[in-house]
């Protein structure tokens, strides 16, 4: 049904009606938005991350083929953005000694509903911070996301034995880590 | 962490061959029991921190923003492309530095950005700066008169060969890492790690 609807939108932005884009990305700009938060741990690169996906959406949805779902190529595009994003960060940091905190202070006093509610993603933040790249994807995709390995191995490219692997490595690690918060 | 903890999280994260084997010491064993709910509540608080949501208003903006910002670089696309072919001349010279750079020592940034910019002369520096988009709605905006113009051009070149340089390349320098391709960044990251670095 979700796809039955994605497949008209698409059809119709093909045929040339922009406010057909504008419902995809109002529909899939949470899933985006989220998965590169939890991925890239601050909201100004999510930020980023979330308007260079869905241009990539308005350029690329001329030719989308439906290989696979839209939600499916969403978190494919998101998910690789995000870890370069990360990889490009830890170069910063080592070059320009960037303090990714003071980033994260700018101007975001009024986007949480609550005090609590910036609290948790930072105490959220400085769990999934600690995992490698690989970790983090495959346990925010299928933790946050709630992904299923086959699913997450369309995404990712990797086989779901060697998804589990690193699923139970990052649990592991997160629940040593959870013993102090 | 124990072996039970060690099986438990390898049935969480579906590495169980014998599945119904671990379902049935979960009934019939209490201490383990009691250790896979403290390993589950520890998962569900972890959960919870992910359960939150952002003010409406953020979301109710993304789509103008998405279009405008679609716009902006439509208009700046020929003029664009000039700082992109510094910006990736630029981060060549970051490449050639990492591996260059004797790594026995940690170095600090403003060094890093003055080898980067011993070869790049001031010419070229101005006019990417001429190219910026913020530097273009101050300096070239048709409201300011041309001898306001040409007094800020010679502030600015003043600046770039007699002053610091890097303090004002700073302004650029998330341009450069963000001009790497993810070959070129690979390639670093991987300089990095051989060196220990992180």
């Amino acid at each position: 049904m979700v796809e039955n609807i994605d497949f008209e939108l698409i059809n119709r932005f093909k045929e040339g009606e922009e406010q057909a884009f504008n419902l995809l990305a109002a529909k899939y700009q949470k899933q985006v938005y989220w998965h590169a938060r939890r991925m890239v741990g601050n909201h100004i690169d999510a930020d980023d991350v979330t308007q260079e996906v869905l241009i990539v959406m308005y350029k690329k949805l001329k030719d989308f083929r439906f290989d696979s779902s839209l939600s499916t190529w969403l978190y494919k595009v998101t998910s690789t953005r995000s870890i370069n994003q990360l990889r490009k960060n830890k170069v910063k940091r080592f070059v320009f000694l960037d303090d990714q905190e003071s980033m994260e202070l700018q101007g975001n006093e009024n986007l949480y509903k609550s005090v609590e509610d910036r609290e948790k993603l930072d105490r959220l933040d400085r769990v999934l911070n600690q995992l490698p790249h690989k970790q983090r994807q495959v346990f925010v995709l299928r933790r946050f996301d709630g992904l299923s390995y086959e699913e997450i191995a369309e995404i990712t490219g990797k086989s779901v034995g060697g998804l589990k692997a690193n699923y139970f490595h990052a649990l592991k690690k997160v629940t040593e880590l959870m013993e102090n918060e | 962490m124990n072996e039970n903890h060690e099986l438990i999280l390898k049935y969480l994260a579906g590495l169980i061959d014998d599945e119904e084997s671990f379902k049935k010491r979960l009934e019939a064993d209490e201490n383990f029991a009691a250790e896979f709910k403290k390993l589950s509540a520890g998962m569900d608080k972890v959960d919870s921190f992910g359960k939150v949501e952002l003010n409406d208003n953020y979301f109710n903006s993304m789509i103008p923003k998405v279009r405008s910002s679609m716009d902006k670089k439509r208009s700046f696309i020929g003029r664009r492309s000039f700082i992109y072919s510094v910006s990736t001349a630029m981060a060549t010279v970051i490449i050639f530095l990492m591996f260059n750079i004797n790594f026995s020592s940690r170095m600090h940034s403003d060094e890093v950005f003055t080898e980067l910019m011993e070869d790049y002369n001031s010419e070229e520096l101005l006019s990417v700066i001429e190219e910026d988009d913020y530097f273009s709605m101050f300096y070239l905006s048709d409201n300011l008169s041309e001898n306001y113009k040409s007094e800020v051009s010679l502030g600015v070149e003043e600046y770039l060969v007699f002053d610091d340089q890097s303090s004002l390349l700073s302004l650029y320098r998330d341009e450069y890492i963000d001009q790497l391709s993810d070959e070129e960044m690979e390639l670093i990251l991987q300089k990095l790690d051989n060196k220990n670095f992180f």
